[in-house]
C-alpha cells in the first residue's frame, strides 16, 4: 500500500487557483522530486501536506489513514492538526532554525516537549491507577481488621495479632507506593530517556557531531540547513519534505546539503523534494513530477522525464534550465 | 531628610509601576493583536487615547474623577498616581511588545508548528525569547523615561523628590536640594543603563 496518497488536491488564494487538482502516490522509501518553474504550485503543495495551508478540496492519506478530506466539514481542532502534522517533516528554504537555541537543542526541543507531554499523561494515568489500588487495599485492610475483632480473642493475643496485622498493612502500602514510583520512573525513561542520545546521533548523521553547542549564527548556511534536516528527522516523520533546500545557499554549499539528503535515501526515508537542482533530481529521485500552472504536467521515472519527456511544457522547461546551467558555467569561465 | 523621603516615594512609584505595567502591557498587546475584531478595536482605541493625551492629564483625571463624578474620592494620592502610571505605561509597553512580536519572522512560527508544538509552546519557547532580545533597546528608553516621568506625581501633591526639594527651597532659601535631586536622577538612570547594557551583553550570544 502506498504510504502517501494525494487525490484531487485543490487550493486557491482568493481568485487565484494555485493547485488545480493534484493526484499522486508515493511508496514507502521512495524519493519524489518535484520540479517546475516558480509559481507552479510546488511550495503550496508541500505546505498543504504539512497543514501550513488548508487545501480547499481533495484528500490526503498517509498509511491508509485519511488526514484530510475536503469533502467533509473538517473540525478545526488544533490538537488534531498537531497530531496530523507529525506524519510529515518539513525542511524550509530559509532553514528557520531557532536562533536562540544551540544546534542540539534545536534538534531535540520538539521531541522533548512531546515526550514530556506523553510522560505527564502516562504519569497521571499511573497516579489514578495507584490511587484506586490504594483505596481498594485500605478497604480490604478494614475488613481484615473487623474480621480480627469478630474472632473475640483474649485481649493480649488480640493486641499482638492487631500489631502484626497493622505492620503487614503498612508494609503493603509502602510497597504499593514504591511500585508507583518505579512505574513513573520507567514511563519517564521511556519517553525522555534517549532523546539526548538520539539528537547526538542525528547530529553525527548530518556530519556535525562536533558542533552540538554552536548557535545558528555561528554556522554556515549549509551547516544550518543540515541542522534543520536533523531537526525534521528528530520526530521520525513518515514523510520528509524539502522545500527548495538549497535555493538560499551559495553554490559551493549546496553540495554538502545534497549529500546529506542522498545519505537519507539509503536510510530508507520517504522523501518529497522540491528542487531546482536537476542533476540532483535525476540522480536521487525514484519518481519525478513536473508541475506547471497548478497541475502535474508530467510524472514518471527520472529517465522518462529527463531523457524522454512527452509534454511540450516539460521539454521547454528542461531546455531552459539546461541553458541556464550552461550559462552559469560559461560565466564561471 | 524630607529629600530622602521624596527619593523613597520616587523609587517606590518607579518600581511599582514597572512591576505591574510590564505584564499588563502584554495583556493589552494580546488585545490589540486579537483575531476578534471588537477586542482588537477596543484595545487599539484605548491605546490611542492613553498615548494621545498627556500623562499629567491622566494623573489628574484618575485622582479627581472618582471623587467629583462618582462621589467616591480617592483615598490615597499615591494610589491615584500609581494607577495612572500603570495604565499609561502598560499602553506604551504593549506597543513595544507588539512591534517585537510582529518582527519575528513568519518562518519561526511555521518551523515550530510543523514540529507539532502547541500555540503556548510556540509563544513561550520560540517567540517570546526572541522578542525579549528585539525589544531590549526600546524598552530601556521607555524605562528611563519612566524614571523622569515620576516627577509628574507632584501635580496632585504626591511628595516625590522634586516636590520635596522645592519644599526645602521655599522654607530655607537653599538652592542645593535641586542639584541633589538632579544628581539622584542621573545616578538612577546611570544604574539602569548599566543594567540594560549587561542584559544586552547577556543576550548577545545569538543573533535574531
Amino acid at each position: 500500500m502506498a504510504i502517501l496518497e494525494v487525490k484531487g488536491l485543490k487550493k486557491s488564494f482568493g481568485a487565484h487557483e494555485v493547485l488545480k487538482g493534484i493526484d499522486f502516490e508515493l511508496e514507502r522509501g521512495e524519493v519524489l522530486a518535484i520540479i517546475g518553474s516558480s509559481g507552479s504550485g510546488k511550495t503550496t503543495l508541500l505546505r498543504c501536506l504539512n497543514f501550513l495551508e488548508t487545501a480547499d478540496e481533495g484528500s490526503i492519506s498517509v498509511n491508509g489513514e485519511v488526514l484530510f478530506d475536503g469533502s467533509k466539514e473538517s473540525k478545526k481542532n488544533t490538537s488534531d492538526i498537531r497530531k496530523k502534522r507529525l506524519h510529515f517533516g518539513l525542511v524550509f528554504q530559509q532553514f528557520n532554525l531557532f536562533p536562540h537555541y544551540n544546534a542540539i537543542t534545536n534538534i531535540k526541543l520538539a521531541a522533548e516537549l512531546l515526550g514530556k507531554e506523553k510522560s505527564r499523561r502516562e504519569c497521571a494515568a499511573i497516579d489514578a491507577d495507584s490511587k484506586r489500588e490504594r483505596a481498594e487495599t485500605i478497604a480490604r485492610h478494614k475488613t481484615e481488621m473487623t474480621a480480627l475483632k469478630a474472632e473475640n480473642l483474649q485481649k493480649e493475643e488480640f493486641n499482638v495479632k492487631k500489631r502484626e496485622l497493622k505492620a503487614a498493612h503498612k508494609a503493603e502500602l509502602v510497597l504499593l507506593a514504591d511500585k508507583t514510583d518505579a512505574r513513573k520512573a520507567a514511563a519517564k525513561e521511556r519517553f525522555l530517556g534517549d532523546i539526548n542520545k538520539r539528537a547526538q546521533a542525528l547530529l553525527d548523521r548530518v556530519g556535525l557531531g562536533d558542533r552540538a553547542k554552536a548557535y545558528p549564527c555561528e554556522l554556515s548556511g549549509g551547516q544550518q540547513q543540515r541542522i534543520a534536516i536533523a531537526r525534521a528527522l528528530a520526530l521520525s516523520p513518515d514523510i520528509l519534505c524539502f522545500d527548495e533546500p538549497t535555493s538560499a545557499l551559495d553554490p559551493e554549499l549546496t553540495g554538502e546539503v545534497l549529500k546529506v539528503i542522498k545519505g537519507l535515501k539509503s536510510g530508507d526515508s520517504t522523501m518529497i523534494v522540491v528542487t531546482h537542482e536537476m542533476e540532483f533530481a535525476r540522480g536521487v529521485a525514484d519518481k519525478v513530477i513536473f508541475m506547471a500552472d497548478g497541475v502535474i504536467e508530467e510524472m514518471g521515472t527520472p529517465y522518462q522525464i529527463f531523457e524522454a519527456p512527452k509534454s511540450e511544457k516539460t521539454k521547454a522547461f528542461l531546455q531552459k534550465s539546461r541553458e541556464q546551467a550552461l550559462g552559469e558555467i560559461s560565466e564561471g569561465v | 531628610m524630607t529629600l530622602l523621603e521624596g527619593f523613597g516615594t520616587t523609587v517606590l512609584l518607579f518600581a511599582a509601576t514597572l512591576v505591574v505595567s510590564l505584564p499588563l502591557g502584554l495583556i493589552v498587546c494580546f488585545g490589540s493583536m486579537s483575531k476578534v475584531p471588537p477586542i482588537r478595536w477596543i484595545a487599539r482605541v484605548f491605546v490611542w487615547i492613553i498615548r494621545g493625551t498627556p500623562l499629567m492629564l491622566q494623573v489628574m483625571v484618575v485622582f479627581y474623577v472618582p471623587g467629583l463624578v462618582f462621589d467616591y474620592p480617592m483615598r490615597s494620592r499615591f494610589i491615584a498616581v500609581f494607577i495612572a502610571f500603570v495604565i499609561n505605561y502598560a499602553c506604551y509597553f504593549s506597543e513595544i511588545y507588539r512591534g517585537g512580536i510582529e518582527s519575528v519572522p513568519r518562518g519561526q512560527y511555521e518551523a515550530a508548528q510543523v514540529l507539532g508544538m502547541t500555540k503556548t509552546q510556540v509563544f513561550f519557547r520560540i517567540i517570546l525569547p526572541q522578542v525579549v532580545k528585539r525589544i531590549l533597546s526600546p524598552m530601556s528608553n521607555e524605562v528611563i523615561t519612566l524614571v523622569k516621568d515620576t516627577s509628574l506625581a507632584r501635580v496632585i501633591a504626591v511628595e516625590e523628590i522634586i516636590f520635596a526639594a522645592q519644599g526645602i527651597i521655599n522654607s530655607y532659601a537653599l538652592i542645593w536640594p535641586l542639584f541633589y535631586s538632579g544628581a539622584f536622577y542621573l545616578i538612577f538612570v546611570g544604574v539602569l543603563t548599566l543594567i540594560f547594557r549587561a542584559a544586552e551583553k547577556k543576550l548577545s550570544y545569538y543573533k535574531v
